[in-house]
């Protein structure tokens, strides 16, 4: 009585599969071979991992007896601040990302939609 | 959660029948807690607060990361398509990670060598129980701050998989930096709440820096 399924015939959002979102009529469509990761994805993490290691270690180092003559804790809320700047430039990498996967496949939808005219 | 009772009732008994038997054979200032605070090394002190400091950080972070990329992996499973914007949650747990170990350097700055005398002045005391206590301040906020962190990813990353128009989808008008402003407030719009527990790290961050800013060097001669 207290907990009822929900039955219903309706695919929620979460049942579909991104290709079914975009076109309902894959039914002869080949399974995607591809990596679920793409590889610059996995090496823009990598890279910014080393940065995030990097950066604020070092630049802690470099700047306590150049900059800060001695004083530690300048340089350490240098170092936490570089690492934010770090977290920040990941952030804009992967809104700047977010935009040209939308303009690929807006060309591709263009493309079809010409060959569809041709034909 | 039964053992911790007895665990718990079995020390606090067995120190009640320690105190009273050294207070009943007439040794009872030996419960001096002063004493003891004053006889344990500075240098004890200060490497226990550096290595609360990065070790709480540590298990924040990983605690973060475990969080986010067990729901990263099981919602790829529905939605495989992982992008960069999914592993923003990564990076600011490691951030939290960063945070421990940029303290404990600056912290580890302070241990110098001395022996004799200058170990137990008031410099050394202060040094010892300011690093601590920061080490202890800053562990313990990047402890909880990793668990927001990955807890905020964590639902992200399940909202990006049941919905992906709720990261930014707009249409792409590029190079006008108002619009790209706009756009950039929109993306980080779900990222606002993980930006607020993350920010939490650096207010234990601050406070850290500034207590372990008035400590000297061990072994410095006033």
């Amino acid at each position: 009585m207290t907990s009822r399924r929900i039955i219903s015939s309706e695919k929620t959002i979460l049942d579909k599969d991104d290709e079914d979102l975009q076109s309902s009529s894959g039914a002869g469509e080949q399974s995607s071979t591809a990596p679920a990761v793409p590889m610059d994805v996995i090496i823009k993490l990598l890279a910014f991992t080393l940065a995030m290691i990097v950066i604020p270690i070092g630049s802690y180092f470099v700047t306590i007896n150049t900059i800060f003559s001695g004083n530690s804790t300048y340089a350490g809320a240098l170092a936490a601040i570089l690492a934010n700047v770090v977290l920040v430039g990941y952030v804009i990498v992967a809104m700047n990302e977010d935009q040209s996967d939308q303009l690929e496949a807006e060309k591709k939808k263009k493309q079809k939609e010409r060959q569809g005219k041709a034909e | 959660m039964g053992y911790n009772y007895y665990g718990v009732g079995g020390l606090t008994s067995l120190l009640t029948v320690v105190g009273l038997y050294m207070l009943f054979t007439g040794s009872g200032e030996a419960f001096n807690v002063g004493a003891f605070l004053e006889s344990v090394s500075p240098y004890a002190w200060a490497s226990t607060g550096i290595a609360l400091c990065i070790g709480l950080s540590v298990v924040g972070a990983a605690w973060g990361i475990f969080i986010t990329g067990s729901s990263i992996l099981g919602a790829g499973v529905k939605a495989p398509r992982i992008r960069t914007k999914n592993l923003i949650s990564i990076i600011f747990c490691e951030v939290v990670a960063i945070y421990g170990v940029i303290m404990a350097i600056v912290f580890s700055a302070k241990v110098g060598h001395t022996t004799g005398d200058n170990l137990y002045d008031g410099n050394s005391y202060y040094t010892g129980f300011a690093l601590f206590w920061a080490g202890l301040t800053v562990g313990g906020c990047n402890l909880v701050c990793g668990i927001a962190v990955g807890m905020n990813g964590s639902g992200a990353a399940l909202a990006d998989a049941a919905d992906p128009s709720l990261y930014v989808s707009v249409t792409p008008m590029q190079l006008d930096p108002i619009i790209w402003l706009i756009l950039f407030s929109r993306f980080v719009k779900i990222l606002v709440i993980e930006i607020f527990s993350s920010v939490l790290g650096l207010f234990g961050l601050i406070i850290g820096l500034l207590m372990q800013g008035k400590a000297l060097e061990f072994g410095t001669v006033q």
